[in-house]
């Protein structure tokens, strides 16, 4: 299915809002002032959208800041990391190295909770909704809202149907 | 901004209700906003037989009404208020928020008493020209 530039504004919509919603521990950052990182792995399907949805805006009076990654070594300095267009065994290899960090990672391939990505963007009935790797979530030291949570639905990475 | 505005949010997309009422939020903090899933709930909203539903009181409310939804669509919405007792229109702008660009479907919307109709997603600018404009009426 063709994916709208409208589907796309929805998906750069809750990246913003996984800035709001999400508590990172303190050691997630260089310093108080440090900005808070969305990073983009692989394609960009948001055009500038997703760089002028965050101008001006902070995350708990941390600046936001969107940076593009093609190398998997730089990706530690990011908090929200979206990948797309990578393929499986790369994106595996991805995901895997952000288990180190603090980083929150967002995708919507097939296999992407499978590999233990966090959050997935699917397409129901042209209704963008949200998985969430309820394994990794507990794993992580990372904290999402409870209003975000609500929103989505709860899966295992190990299920046979991922 | 003058009096006492409130926004209902009428799309069983629970997920877009979310992210538009914090985009809403973000650009007027004092607008308060609420959303119901059909249109059925939308008008015990407007009825005050909703939970925590309390349109009495306000200034201006603004609804911004999805087409597709299940229970009682957008259109149906519509031709039920116009023929409901009991809910005072005169301080409501209805706004069909729809990813349907569809000309008969907005040519439908547009027979019925509402503000605009407007294509999906919702974003800040639309919100802040929708607040500038309704405020004038």
């Amino acid at each position: 299915m063709a994916q709208s530039a409208q589907e796309f504004q929805v998906k750069a919509s809750f990246l913003y809002n996984l800035t709001q919603f999400t508590n990172w521990p303190k050691e997630a950052f260089a310093s108080p002032e440090s900005p808070l990182i969305i990073g983009l792995y692989g394609e960009n399907p948001f055009d500038s959208f997703l760089e002028e949805l965050i101008i001006g805006e902070q995350s708990r009076g941390r600046p936001l800041m969107v940076r593009h990654f093609s190398n998997i070594r730089d990706v530690a300095s990011c908090h929200i990391l979206y990948i797309r267009g990578i393929p499986e065994l790369k994106e595996k290899e991805i995901l895997d190295w952000c288990g180190q960090y603090h980083i929150l990672t967002v995708g919507e391939s097939d296999h992407f909770i499978r590999h233990g990505g966090m959050i997935r963007f699917i397409n129901v009935e042209n209704k963008i909704k949200f998985q969430i790797n309820a394994t990794a979530a507990k794993r992580s030291p990372l904290r999402i809202s409870s209003k975000v949570l609500r929103l989505s639905e709860m899966v295992d990475e190990n299920s046979d149907e991922m | 901004m003058q009096g006492k505005m409130s926004i209902l949010l009428v799309d069983d997309d629970e997920a877009a209700n979310f992210l538009n009422s914090r985009l809403i939020e973000r650009v007027n903090e004092d607008v308060q906003v609420n959303s119901v899933l059909n249109g059925k709930e939308a008008l015990a909203y407007l009825a005050g037989t909703y939970p925590n539903s309390s349109p009495e009181g306000l200034d201006k409310m603004i609804i911004f009404l999805d087409i597709n939804m299940p229970v009682m669509d957008g259109f149906e919405f519509l031709e039920a208020l116009e023929i409901s007792e009991g809910i005072d229109v005169s301080n409501m702008s209805i706004i069909v928020l729809s990813s349907s660009v569809n000309d008969r479907d907005v040519a439908r919307a547009k027979s019925h008493q509402i503000y605009d109709y407007i294509s999906k997603p919702l974003t800040k600018d639309k919100v802040r020209h929708i607040l500038n404009e309704t405020m004038k009426n």
